[in-house]
């Protein structure tokens, strides 16, 4: 409890923007399915057969599973809002036009034979008597539909759209079940008002609902028409994978490319997805830059030549062969930052220190084998143990340890060697030493700045700030800061910030 | 009788296969409260909504002030034509002032005009207009809303007003009353009235002249004098038989203007029927009875006293 009111305080402006969003991204979905199901359940009256089958659709619509639906609404619409904003109203179709329907087809016959005997017209029937009349079973459709969207909002954070589903992601990748657990709290509770709100709908008259209705729908189409008509400058926006270090990466860029030219507008999306969802989001335009390591280029996104594998695997620096095939997909790849983010062999700092050891290939010169714990993967890789036995000639007592345990037991010193990543924050925390890979064994994962090149080319200010930090922050220095905000707590605007005023890239009183 | 404002001609009406309505002629005239009686299934009903075009005739002609009732407006037709339903069906979005402003609003009367009427309506219908003009028709008894949806029916004085069994769902009481109501307002605004009703008493009690169906056939068309010194067939005369023993049916309040006032303990209740006392009565006691405008007193003299005036209607 208490660590959840800290994660509040903490977290509570991001909270307040992505509730903000996330009400945005429900209430124009359900205006949407409003506009949309009430309509045709009107006209289904009329429509016995139609009706039929309109049920029968909006019945299979929803059984769709909401993940699989985005998934197939991302190759035709794209990501972001938009798909989300689909799915969403897709889901709230069938309350909404089941409850019109049924609200309107159950009222008394008697009431219709008299609209017909005063000589009332069809809207005059409609607004005066059965709308009203159906209003309790209407509001109940959308009551249900609201709830379901607030619900189902959340995942629209795995295809980019915003709202507390980036909170509860967040939590997920930064294993911070507080975090998650106030994401999904957000959400309830967010759902349980806003079903109460519009049970007090029917408590109102009638006309009063629509004013308040009609007055949600100005205010929100007002916002969205001031937001497309008001001149800004231009947005970049700035997108990063999941965990602190690219949201410590993408706030450095903002920062540069804020103060290289003024008149840009920088937008981060932070722990927008993995890696294939962020290409393919760059590729279409949906974003602008995304800081991606060359390991990764050669590895998975793009195929190297037979000649370029070999050449890689010989322990050759991926860089150019990352910019090359990156060019043949009109994309540009900036300058490379000076950390590698790879596979490393930890130990204690204060172990090594004792035996003399900075090097894997020092660790040759012990006699006894080292207990070592290492993560399935990577006892198995060709580029992980098998590789450090045939490239160094080293062989340990090696227990399989999942990945979460492996610092805890090298830090109580039930092993004295694990395998990790060369710029994990643990590294720092515990106080351990990544050793340096002398024979180039791990392959070379270095950050650089990805973007299109037609892009490049119309910003050459920017990539020139960007290129900045070319050569720039050591694997030391990542350890520190990804320790600063995922140990310490610090936000990774302020981290960036902190480390670019140091090494003079932003100048300080702008 | 005067003009005639409603004829039917050769008119059948037939459901899917079957002839709800047969060969019908029959003329209505202007000003006349006019009562079609039959059992249920006797096609009256069908009659009544062929009148407002709720229903359209399978074959025939029907004329209102001699225009044909397909070459009229539909609109023009039902605004001159008002409706009262056995189910009520006051609208329960509205309040009672809203729902008797219903074919007004529609006719743009202005708000002047219109408050004036609803205050008109509810005085002459016995309700008080200040007490009930916004009440919502849940909170009304069923004779209440009845007597809105009279007022509903008549808030424009249309030329004529159908009523279909309006007052079969009402306990005896409030029917008896708003018999009463009826016969007044149409006396009163000369409406032509088109009356509906299964119960020969009501169709006695009501119409200046009745037409008696049955099975989709027209059986006579008479006055209540007439039917009950002639009655043109033996179906007619076992149908008006049947009405006359509900005389004993009639409730006990109805005796109240030919009885004395009392401050006795009641006996009887004023809706018990008045069977219900024939013995004390029969022995020459008189019978004290609980009334909610104050208690009275009745004896056989009395009674019949009463009778006799139900004879002469």
């Amino acid at each position: 409890m208490q660590a959840l009111w800290e994660t509040f305080l903490d977290q509570r402006g991001t909270l307040l923007t992505k509730l903000v969003e996330h009400l945005q991204l429900s209430l124009i979905a359900l205006l949407l399915a409003l506009l949309i199901a009430i309509p045709l359940g009107i006209w289904a009256q009329n429509h016995d057969r139609f009706a039929g089958f309109l049920l029968q659709v909006t019945g299979i619509l929803q059984t769709i599973p909401s993940l699989a639906l985005l998934g197939l609404l991302i190759p035709i619409v794209g990501i972001g809002t938009a798909p989300s904003i689909i799915a969403l109203v897709v889901y709230a179709l069938l309350p909404i036009f089941q409850n019109t329907y049924t609200g309107l087809h159950e009222i008394d016959p008697a009431y219709k034979e008299a609209e017909e005997a005063f000589g009332m017209s069809k809207p005059q029937r409609l607004v005066k008597v059965e709308l009203p009349l159906a209003m309790p079973v209407i509001l109940g459709g959308v009551r249900t539909a609201a709830v379901l969207i607030i619900g189902t909002a959340t995942l629209a954070a795995l295809v980019g759209g915003g709202g507390l589903g980036d909170i509860i992601m967040r939590g997920i990748n930064l294993n911070d079940p507080t975090l998650t657990l106030l994401g999904a709290l957000a959400s309830a509770l967010l759902a349980i008002l806003f079903s109460w709100f519009i049970s007090m709908f029917s408590k109102w008259r009638w006309q009063v609902s629509v004013a308040v209705l009609g007055a949600l729908v100005l205010g929100f189409g007002g916002y969205a028409t001031y937001q497309a008509v008001a001149p800004k400058p231009e947005t970049i926006v700035v997108a990063g994978k999941l965990g602190s270090e690219p949201e410590i990466l993408i706030n450095m860029y903002k920062d540069l490319i804020e103060q290289a030219d003024a008149n840009v507008n920088v937008e981060l999306k932070p722990n927008f997805g993995q890696t294939s969802f962020l290409y393919s989001a760059l590729k279409s335009d949906k974003i602008d830059i995304y800081p991606e390591f060359t390991g990764t280029v050669v590895s998975s996104l793009l195929k190297p030549s037979k000649k370029q594998a070999a050449q890689i695997a010989e322990g050759q620096d991926p860089y150019p062969i990352a910019e090359s095939l990156l060019n043949k997909q009109d994309l540009s790849l900036g300058k490379p930052m000076a950390y590698n983010n790879t596979y490393a062999v930890v130990v204690k700092k204060a172990w090594a220190e004792q035996n003399g050891i900075t090097k894997i290939s020092d660790l040759t010169k012990l006699s006894t084998p080292l207990k070592a714990g290492f993560d399935v993967e990577f006892n198995a890789r060709e580029d992980g143990y098998k590789g450090i036995q045939s490239k160094y000639g080293v062989s340990f007592t090696v227990n399989t340890l999942d990945s979460s345990m492996r610092y805890q037991a090298l830090n109580r010193g039930q092993v004295q060697v694990t395998d990790g990543y060369s710029t994990d924050s643990q590294i720092r925390q515990y106080h351990l030493l990544a050793l340096e890979d002398d024979r180039k064994l791990f392959p070379v994962y270095q950050g650089a700045p990805l973007m299109r090149t037609q892009f490049a080319k119309d910003h050459p200010k920017l990539t020139a700030a960007l290129n900045q930090l070319g050569g720039k922050i050591s694997e030391a220095d990542m350890q520190e800061m990804n320790y600063e905000v995922n140990v310490q707590g610090k936000s990774a605007s302020a981290v960036a910030k902190t480390y670019l005023t140091k090494h003079g890239l932003l100048k300080e009183a702008r | 009788m005067t003009k005639d404002v409603l004829r039917f001609e050769h008119v059948v009406k037939q459901f899917e296969g079957t002839t709800a309505v047969k060969d019908l002629n029959l003329t209505i005239g202007d000003g006349e409260l006019f009562v079609l009686v039959g059992a249920s299934g006797s096609g009256k009903t069908t009659t009544l909504k062929m009148i407002n075009r709720l229903i359209e005739p399978t074959d025939g002609n029907i004329y209102f002030n001699d225009k044909r009732l397909i070459d009229t407006n539909l609109r023009d037709l039902r605004w001159n034509i008002g409706y009262v339903l056995q189910q009520i069906a006051l609208f329960p979005n509205m309040t009672v002032a809203q729902n008797i402003a219903l074919i007004p609003q529609m006719k743009h009367w202005s708000k002047e005009q219109i408050r004036e009427t609803v205050d008109e309506m509810l005085t002459a219908v016995d309700l008080e207009p200040k007490q009930y003009r916004d009440r919502m028709p849940a909170e009304l008894s069923g004779g209440e809303q009845q007597r809105v949806g009279i007022c509903r029916a008549l808030a424009t004085k249309p030329p004529m007003v159908l009523m279909d069994e309006p007052f079969s769902a009402l306990d005896p009481i409030s029917r008896t009353s708003l018999q009463d109501m009826v016969l007044r307002l149409h006396k009163k605004m000369k409406t032509t009235i088109v009356f509906v009703t299964h119960d020969m008493n009501e169709a006695m009690r009501l119409g200046d002249r009745i037409a008696v169906m049955r099975e989709g056939v027209l059986q006579q068309v008479a006055t209540p004098e007439e039917i009950a010194a002639n009655p043109a067939s033996n179906f007619v005369s076992d149908f008006f038989a049947s009405a006359a023993p509900e005389v004993l049916d009639t409730p006990l309040i109805e005796l109240r203007r030919f009885a004395d006032r009392s401050t006795e303990a009641g006996e009887a209740q004023e809706g018990d029927p008045l069977r219900a006392i024939l013995t004390p009565l029969g022995e020459g006691k008189s019978v004290t009875v609980a009334c909610q405008q104050g208690n009275f007193k009745v004896n056989a003299t009395q009674v019949m006293a009463f009778l006799a005036d139900v004879a002469k209607d």
